[in-house]
């Protein structure tokens, strides 16, 4: 099939060609209910996955956190084991049940570690780091406990995990659009308050920036985002890490351009990865197997090349 | 004078260990205030209460209202803060650093105006580091830091400085740039300055008034000429101290000795005869050794002479460019009679003070030390032949170093 026919198909489907019969009726679903909904779905989860691991390593002041820092990751494996297991990954109200768990399951981890955490008014992002990590790894064991248990539902957990892009249609483009775009847009809003917040708590309130407030937007808005993008796709590393590095190291920390170009790339990038991971070989790789095995050395080179720029 | 700031019964405590404890003050419009104490009394908790950071108990007015009803952005167009310089997470540039200043005057979507970028530019002026506007901030020098940190509070433009002590770090040099720029910035523009300092002569050099606080307590607080008072400090940092004028730049400098030490005073008594200079370090380090000292006769404005007032030595002085008076005389042979021992610095000997060298010439029951001085004497001869004859007496020693001197007083 050439590009000529995939820009055919898409004239026809926007209404500005009348039906090409030229083009089987088959194909036309591959090409629009396929693969089209899949390229979104991945750039918008690649999107989300990288401003929200800006937004954590500038939250943080870490440059290891991640968007699965605070245990979203293993929240949304939890739930979506407890879908598989229990629900066999039935749909509920239309929808995807092991989605939904997944999604529950993430963001009720990132409440319970934000709830722990809290101190006074205060939420000190070391104590929420440790918390994140204590409740992922409680999680992770329980999780482990399931998977002993309920061997037959090993395969379908592990894949999972492991991050797939897979038959996403239409349904999963329209859920996860919203998350990403007024996702952005309301970050890109806090962009300046973000800045001054790595400067330190003390220091954004001495420059009128109300630290915990924002604070507080701002990991409900990621930890929502966060939780779509998880939702349908499962866990795709690497993305949420590099990406924001990446970007840093061509435009500086300002979170103005840092936010929406990691959308950017994360998203091309996903979608790039994704494409690899369905035509290498006979077999589907799980997409984050691609993210880690391509950005991984890249991003080595990258460290290597423009060391002590980024810190 | 109208009062910019009003801290009353401010008190804090971190799991009932109390930090601050009832410190009221006022701080007048435009005025420069040092706070000072040892470390560990409060002086940061102090601050952060001021720039509204802690939940205390007590009330704190800035221009006569209640702090707490200022918003954040509000209060950071007043009260700008320059905290010690450390390290960003990521590396900004200079000029993102210092532009984030302009914050609390910024709205939602407005762009950066005109006024912005000047109040910008003056502060990167006025601290010299516009030069470095694209540098990366952590690939600066403590001192560099430092000075953008504070161009980033004076973006705001505000009416309050705190300074934490931002001359910790710094070597002398930038230690002095930048309080000349602070105090600039307070004596021209009118900006109030608070600020915590470590260095005593600095505060005593550079502050209106200076606040001590000792275990959370307000101690005192007052004209730099008053704080700065050995029984004072001796309280907050317990070690020894000499005091004085500092001549040339008219403020009252600390010179630290030594920590307190309890040693029991001796029963020797010794009294000195020097003058002009020759007897400061003499005097003092007898002192440490916890002899009981007098020293005298001394013209007013001798150095010797602040050293004796300094460490509270008992001393005879007398009106300068005089013959000494028969009651000066008098009372300085009384000193000569109670010491058991004396001593004559390398003093040069003049018309007047050579009634110094003839109380003690005819002294025969006491140890008499003279240091050796290759040419004190200023009365054709004369001196210097009374300290010959002396010298052929069994209890007068010569002494050719201080060295030899201190090993003398052994057995006095």
């Amino acid at each position: 099939m050439s590009i000529n026919d995939i820009n055919l198909i898409l004239l026809e489907k926007l209404g500005l060609m009348g039906k090409n019969l030229l083009i089987s009726d088959s194909t036309k679903y591959i090409i629009f209910d396929v693969r089209l909904p899949r390229i979104i779905a991945s750039y918008f989860v690649g999107g989300i996955l990288a401003a929200s691991g800006a937004v954590y390593q500038g939250l943080m002041k870490n440059p290891m956190a991640d968007p699965y820092t605070l245990g979203i990751s293993s929240g949304a494996a939890f739930g979506a084991t407890l879908s598989i297991i229990f629900l066999g990954g039935a749909k509920v109200l239309g929808i995807s049940s092991i989605s939904l768990a997944a999604f529950i399951g993430a963001v009720s981890v990132v409440f319970i570690v934000y709830r722990i955490a809290k101190t006074g008014n205060e939420i000190p992002v070391t104590i929420l780091l440790l918390s994140g990590i204590a409740i992922s790894q409680f999680l992770a064991a329980f999780m482990s406990i399931l998977m002993l248990l309920f061997d037959e539902s090993l395969h379908k957990i592990v894949f999972w995990t492991m991050g797939s892009l897979s038959g996403k249609g239409w349904s999963h483009v329209y859920t996860i659009i919203p998350y990403g775009a007024f996702g952005l847009i309301i970050l890109m809003y806090f962009s300046r308050e973000m800045d001054i917040l790595l400067l330190g708590d003390e220091h954004a309130n001495n420059l009128g920036v109300d630290s915990n407030k924002i604070k507080k937007i701002i990991l409900i808005i990621t930890s929502i985002m966060t939780g779509a993008a998880v939702s349908i796709s499962g866990i795709i590393g690497f993305v949420g890490l590099i990406i924001p590095h990446m970007v840093r190291l061509f435009t500086g920390p300002e979170h103005k351009y840092l936010f929406p170009i990691s959308f950017n790339t994360g998203g091309i990038l996903l979608m790039a990865c994704d494409t690899v991971s369905r035509t290498i070989i006979p077999q589907e790789i799980p997409v984050g197997i691609i993210t880690a095995l391509l950005g991984g050395p890249f991003f080595v080179y990258l460290l290597n090349k423009r060391k002590g720029e980024i810190f | 004078m109208d009062r910019i700031i009003r801290v009353s019964n401010l008190s804090y405590e971190i799991n009932s260990n109390s930090i601050l404890n009832d410190v009221t003050f006022d701080v007048i419009k435009g005025e420069f205030i040092s706070i000072i104490g040892p470390n560990g009394a409060g002086k940061t908790t102090l601050i952060k209460c001021l720039s509204n950071n802690l939940g205390y108990n007590g009330e704190i007015q800035l221009k006569h209202k209640n702090i707490k009803k200022y918003t954040l952005k509000e209060k950071a167009r007043v009260i700008g803060v320059v905290p010690q310089e450390y390290t960003l997470p990521f590396n900004f540039k200079v000029s993102d650093v210092v532009r984030m200043g302009r914050n609390p005057y910024y709205d939602k979507f407005t762009k950066q105006s005109e006024n912005d970028s000047e109040m910008i530019h003056m502060a990167m002026h006025d601290t010299h580091t516009y030069q470095y506007k694209d540098r990366y901030y952590n690939s600066l020098s403590g001192g560099e830091k430092q000075r953008v940190l504070t161009a980033r509070a004076l973006a705001q433009n505000p009416e309050v400085l705190l300074l934490d002590e931002i001359t910790s770090n710094l070597d002398i040099h930038n230690q002095l740039e930048i309080l000349e720029l602070i105090h600039d910035k307070n004596r021209i523009n009118g900006v109030t300055v608070i600020s915590i300092m470590h260095d005593l002569n600095l505060a005593s050099r550079f502050s209106d008034r200076i606040l001590l606080l000792i275990n959370g307590k307000l101690e005192i607080v007052d004209t730099p000429k008053q704080v700065i008072q050995e029984d004072i400090l001796s309280k907050a940092y317990h070690m020894e101290m000499l005091i004085r004028e500092n001549r040339v730049l008219r403020f009252n400098e600390v010179m630290p000795l030594r920590i307190t030490r309890e040693t029991t005073q001796k029963k020797e008594k010794i009294h000195i005869i020097s003058g002009g200079g020759t007897g400061e370090y003499l005097i003092e380090k007898l002192y440490s050794m916890r002899y009981q000292l007098s020293c005298g006769i001394l013209y007013e404005g001798d150095s010797d002479l602040d050293v004796c007032r300094s460490l509270k030595i008992d001393y005879v002085s007398e009106k300068p460019f005089s013959s000494f008076e028969a009651k000066t005389i008098h009372e300085n042979d009384q000193k000569i009679k109670d010491a058991h021992c004396i001593i004559l610095t390398d003093v040069p000997i003049g018309k007047y003070n050579l009634e110094n060298i003839r109380s003690i010439s005819e002294i025969n029951d006491k140890k008499i030390i003279i240091l050796h001085a290759i040419n004190r004497d200023y009365t054709n001869g004369e001196a210097d032949q009374m300290i010959e004859d002396m010298l052929k007496k069994d209890n007068v020693f010569k002494a050719m170093n201080l060295q030899e001197l201190f090993s003398m007083l052994d057995n006095i």
